[in-house]
């Protein structure tokens, strides 16, 4: 305890140097500069009896406006309601002033088939057709094939993949007797379809995702200890990967999936980071400061881990490599607080908390100039996650009381509630692309 | 080192695995203010106040009864001792256990060095100005503050074991700084004789 109280002491002084030098770099997003590009998403026609399952338009058209890029023109604003490229007339659609336009038809199971769906995307200027899709609707989940027909939008009018049909995973805690009830949930990207994949009477902590998508790792306290465990998203069936005396936290999967970074304190009170092997089972310490060092995150090439270490008097991220975890290296100069990094799938920059007078924001560091760039206004704004495509954030805020699902876009501009049933949710986790996507360009495309 | 072995668990045996979880955990992670902990049944219920009384007396220290102000005349160490008698409060982001809780902890100390079969969970606790993981680490750190005044009173450290939980489980959840001093805490809870590991 004698040393842990001296150490940082002499680190301050060449700290206290470097932050003035940079302290004018933590910029404010105020309000962007570039437009939302308009766009129209017509409501999808139905081709069964009653009314369709699911509003696929309503999904497609709060997907794009998420992403801080498009504005999806409300339906009380369309003069038409074309379901076909045949049925559109342009002219409509100049006149309230959409860049695109996007129309399509879904059709109920036949005999033995599959749902359909069928889309096209318009220039409205141009007249041109960019896309023309038919999509089978695997297991019915029509809501999942709406946000596939959005990533296809996404990505022909930015040039980017779109991360809209992807899973996202997070805690959720609902009080009553007792500790009350903890659940790990799995959910499409915009929080709906949420499925609890575990339920568990005391604390879950930092679900974390396999690079493929297949497993989850996290924590669950049992018996006053907490265990760390590898799930089988599909089948249910769980490992026990760790259960060391103390803490076992912040599971990372490594980029090739086959180890596991993790924060343990085999030291009561000193927690370090760790590399467990997943196929040998072999556990190789990387860091031994006498510090909370905790909440690793892989770089996308595995040769690197970012993490948390409050070794130089405040928690702050450093760098180190993975093989060897040897002389780690700060990389965070603004604030006082700087921790829990999410590291963008470009390797580019990393998402974290940043702590402004005494509110906790969602922040982007650029690794290669060391810049922060807050994308929220805080005071309690926690656990970033970064899409797969990179252009949004996942995080949680506090909103009416209770603690909230949101994204952010990168750019800061558009902030956005998702939808999550009652409980305080936490900690979550944007899940890597599926790892295969049928569709088919229908006959009429272009 | 070597405890991480792997161990696979069908979906069934996991519900078992979690509900006697759940039972141990509400027996015994019991603060219950106003009852006394479920540890004590009746019969033992006075051996342990007399005992507690007893180390109390070769400490000296009435001022924390007097001020707790209830008249009861609950122990101020073991497993009959009110919250406020086994909690440690912190500053924001420090570990460091104030010199107020010396004699708290003494009365602790004494009342475990002298009930040999006696064991206390010490659970770390943070406000939630924080991420989830660092303030996991910090509960650990604080848990592990109090574990070492007690191994320096010459407490067994087989009767000690530490758990952080971070900023779960807040005392109080109200979003203030009188609120959040509360949550900064380390409990000393007595676990039930054969509970648990």
């Amino acid at each position: 305890m004698r040393m842990k109280s001296l150490l940082p002491l002499a680190l301050l002084g060449a700290i206290a140097v470097a932050t003035t030098a940079r302290a004018d770099l933590v910029i404010k997003i105020t309000q962007g500069v570039s437009q939302p590009t308009p766009i129209a998403v017509v409501p999808f026609a139905w081709k069964g009896g009653g009314s369709a399952p699911v509003n696929v338009a309503n999904v497609i058209g709060s997907d794009l406006a998420r992403s801080g890029l498009f504005a999806a023109l409300p339906v009380s604003k369309m003069l038409a309601r074309p379901s076909s490229g045949d049925d559109v007339n342009f002219t409509n659609w100049k006149a309230v002033n959409v860049n695109d336009l996007v129309v399509g038809a879904v059709s109920p199971a036949s005999a033995g088939g599959a749902v359909r769906m069928r889309f096209q995307l318009f220039n409205v200027y141009t007249q041109k057709q960019l896309l023309g899709y038919q999509l089978p609707v695997h297991d019915g989940n029509l809501r999942f094939a709406a946000h596939n027909a959005a990533d296809m939008i996404y990505q022909k009018l930015t040039g980017r993949r779109g991360a809209f049909a992807t899973r996202v995973a997070y805690i959720r805690h609902v009080k009553s007797t007792g500790h009350g009830r903890w659940e790990l949930i799995v959910s499409d990207s915009d929080g709906a379809d949420a499925q609890v994949v575990v339920k568990a009477p005391d604390l879950l902590m930092s679900p974390a995702w396999s690079p493929d998508g297949s497993r989850i790792a996290y924590v669950e306290f049992e018996n006053h200890e907490s265990h760390i465990y590898v799930q089988n998203v599909q089948t249910g069936q769980r490992k026990l990967v760790l259960s060391h005396p103390g803490v076992n936290g912040a599971p990372a999967f490594s980029p090739d999936g086959h180890r596991l970074a993790v924060a343990l304190s085999t030291d009561p009170g000193n927690t370090d980071i760790y590399v467990l092997n997943l196929v040998s089972g072999k556990l190789r310490q990387l860091t031994h400061a006498s510090a909370i060092d905790t909440e690793p995150a892989w770089m996308p090439d595995g040769k690197s881990l970012i993490f948390t270490s409050d070794r130089g008097g405040s928690p702050q991220l450093y760098r180190m490599p993975a093989r060897s975890g040897a002389d780690p290296q700060r990389i965070t100069w603004n604030g006082t607080y700087n921790a829990r990094a999410s590291v963008s799938p470009d390797g580019k920059s990393v998402a974290l908390v940043h702590r402004d007078n005494g509110s906790l924001r969602i922040a982007v560091l650029d690794l290669a100039t060391g810049n922060i760039r807050e994308l929220t206004n805080g005071p309690s704004d926690l656990s970033p996650s970064f899409a797969p495509n990179g252009a949004m954030v996942l995080y949680t805020t506090s909103a009416g009381g209770n603690r909230v699902l949101a994204t952010v876009s990168v750019d800061g501009r558009v902030r956005e509630q998702l939808s999550g049933g009652a409980g305080a949710l936490s900690q979550p986790a944007w899940g890597p692309f599926p790892q295969g996507l049928a569709a088919t360009p229908s006959g009429g495309g272009q | 080192m070597n405890r991480n072995a792997l161990r696979t668990l069908d979906m069934k045996h996991l519900c078992g695995v979690a509900a006697i979880a759940g039972l141990l955990a509400l027996a015994g992670c019991q603060t219950a203010p106003k009852t006394g902990p479920g540890a004590a049944a009746s019969g033992t219920r006075n051996a342990a106040a007399s005992a507690s009384t007893a180390g109390a007396e070769t400490t000296g220290m009435g001022s924390g009864q007097s001020l707790s102000g209830s008249g009861s005349q609950k122990p101020q160490a073991g497993p009959e001792s009110s919250y406020e008698n086994r909690t440690v409060y912190f500053d924001f982001d420090k570990s460091v256990v104030k010199s107020d809780y010396f004699p708290m902890l003494k009365k602790q100390a004494q009342y475990l060095s002298d009930h040999s079969d006696a064991r206390v969970l010490l659970e770390g606790y943070t406000d939630d100005r924080g991420t989830w993981e660092y303030n996991i680490g910090l509960g650990a750190r604080r848990a592990a503050a109090v574990r070492q005044f007690l191994l320096l009173q010459g407490v067994d450290a087989g009767q000690l074991k530490t758990i952080s939980y971070g900023e779960a489980y807040p005392a109080n959840s109200a979003d203030n700084p009188k609120a959040w001093a509360k949550n900064r805490r380390v409990v000393i809870k007595y676990l039930k004789p054969g509970s648990n590991s």
